[in-house]
């Protein structure tokens, strides 16, 4: 095709130069159908067209009757021209032929970074599904996490509870046993010291003395058995519509005494109108009286004891993460609740001390002071109650007991 | 000495019954009579007839509640009030103290004598009013 048309082109330059006769130079036009021929046909159909123009140039010099000096001459121009076509012709080639090559090589470039942008793009678009799916996995994984949390401290405070129980169980057949034995050598201590009491030795003052040092350990002895009868004794509940504030009135009436023989002043912030709880009256008072009294032995040289009621969301309170987790399903954290806190200016409880308080025979005073079974009961009857206690040690000094009841 | 008024203790415990009737009759107001031996206590009491009757609850062989039947049967008509005097009962609770138990006053054992002596003179003086 390409040779087709270099050679009709030839043909049509060729009668041109016939026709402008050999005076006027027109082989430049030659260079027409070459590049031509070359351009699209390739080394080949240049080569025949260099050959074909260079014979054309001779034919038509012969034909239009020039005169040359010697025969050979026009062979030898013919020649001529045709290196000339030939030259421009293979130039041309190699040209067309690194035009080709670095068009198949941007062709394969473009083909190239076409995969690639093509597989930047699924990587991408796999990289997103798998990162939803971890997403997805991680929202999973968060959730079993806290499942596995949750049942984790509900295990936890099962086993406690179970502890505690075994313990209570173990205290309560001792108590029995005990008590009778104890009480009845108790009772015939008390009651010689009784006698002596009304004896001429009672009125010197080393008598006096004695004797007032033999009641208080009778007295000592028997709360250690009173109160270890506390644990074993059966846990029904008198309950009754109560109004805690009265309760604290009555209890803080009966230790009132105690407490100013030791220095210690009672504050009391009680709100008005608080709703009015199920309570067993006798051991409500009995967990005040307890709590005072713990109070007075952390403060041997006197202090102060504040205490506040108030109602509150139970999620507000102070410690109620770690009430949650001593009793996992007891409150609702929008559960209204019956709030009390008791202050003291005491020594506070040393921190390893403090998990275990309201452990049996727990105790931080020193041998002898107590039984290490008051806050024991304490919890216990708060427990019957549904309710809950905690203890911890105030910033500023000194213990928090707070109790919590059910509004 | 017209005016003393006669009380029963009933305690296996020969120890603590004696003490007690030393302290009571100390107040010269009570006329004082131990027996230590229960399977006794019915007898004892017949024969004293007294006014008043401090009754250990828990007793070898039988049980406080039963000799209080037996004791009240034997006396009757006169109807003494009877106070139980136990080492089962727990102290620390303020109530606990002074329970009564099917009309009967339960102390708890050791008892003090200031406490005793109250719980003495109310009882006879509701027997009284009785």
């Amino acid at each position: 095709m390409a040779l087709g048309l270099g050679l009709v082109l030839a043909a049509v330059v060729g009668i041109g130069d016939l026709v402008t006769g050999t005076e006027i130079h027109f082989a430049i036009f030659y260079l027409v159908p070459v590049t031509l021929a070359t351009w699209l046909g390739g080394m080949f159909a240049g080569v025949i067209l260099s050959l074909v123009c260079a014979a054309t140039v001779s034919l038509v010099d012969l034909a239009g009757g020039v005169q040359y000096s010697h025969p050979l001459i026009p062979i030898w121009n013919g020649l001529m021209m045709a290196g000339f076509f030939l030259i421009v012709a293979l130039l041309l080639d190699a040209l067309r032929n690194d035009r080709a090559r670095l068009e198949q090589a941007v062709r394969q470039r473009t083909a190239a970074l076409t995969e690639e942008i093509g597989e930047r793009k699924r990587a991408e678009e796999q990289l997103r599904a798998a990162n939803e799916a971890l997403t997805a996995h991680k929202d999973e994984l968060l959730q079993a996490m806290t499942a596995l949390e949750k049942s984790h401290l509900q295990l936890q405070a099962a086993q406690f509870q179970l502890i505690q129980a075994e313990k209570m169980e173990a205290i309560g057949r001792l108590a029995a046993g005990v008590a009778h034995e104890v009480k009845n050598p108790l009772a015939i201590i008390r009651a010689g010291v009784d006698y002596l009491e009304g004896e001429p030795i009672a009125k010197e003052n080393t008598g006096h003395g004695v004797i007032a040092r033999m009641r208080e350990a009778t007295g000592r002895a028997d709360s250690v058995i009173s109160e270890m009868l506390d644990l074993s004794t059966p846990r029904a509940l008198e309950l009754a519509n109560e109004n805690l504030n009265d309760l604290i009135k009555q209890a803080v009436r009966l230790v009132k005494h105690e407490l100013t023989k030791k220095s210690i002043t009672v504050t009391t912030h009680l709100q008005p109108d608080l709703p009015r709880l199920w309570l067993d009256s006798a051991k409500i008072k009995q967990v005040f009286i307890n709590l005072f009294m713990n109070a007075v032995q952390a403060m041997p040289n006197g202090g102060s004891v504040v205490l506040r009621t108030g109602v509150s969301e139970f999620r507000k309170i102070g410690p109620a993460e770690h009430i949650q987790s001593q009793y996992p399903q007891r409150f609702a954290a929008e559960q209204i609740v019956v709030v009390v806190e008791i202050d003291d200016s005491g020594v506070g409880v040393p921190e390893d001390l403090l998990p275990h308080v309201f452990d049996p025979f727990v105790t931080t005073k020193g041998t002898g002071m107590g039984s290490g079974l008051g806050l024991t009961v304490t919890k216990q009857i708060v427990d019957l109650h549904g309710g809950a206690i905690d203890l911890r040690n105030r910033p500023e000094g000194g213990a928090r007991v707070t109790l919590l009841f059910k509004g | 000495m017209a005016t003393q008024r006669r009380i029963l203790i009933v305690d296996d415990e020969a120890d603590l019954a004696w003490m007690l009737k030393l302290n009571l009759e100390k107040t010269k107001a009570y006329d004082v009579q131990i027996e230590t031996d229960p399977a006794q206590a019915v007898e004892t009491a017949r024969k004293f007839v007294p006014d008043l009757i401090l009754l250990d609850f828990v007793l070898p062989k039988t049980s406080g509640g039963e000799l209080a039947v037996q004791i009240k049967m034997a006396l009757a008509p006169k109807n003494p009030p009877i106070i139980f005097l136990t080492a089962a009962l727990p102290q620390s609770n303020p109530d606990s103290k002074m329970r009564t138990m099917v009309g009967y006053r339960f102390l708890a054992k050791p008892v003090g004598l200031e406490h005793l002596l109250a719980c003495i003179a109310a009882e006879l003086q509701h027997s009284h009013q009785g």
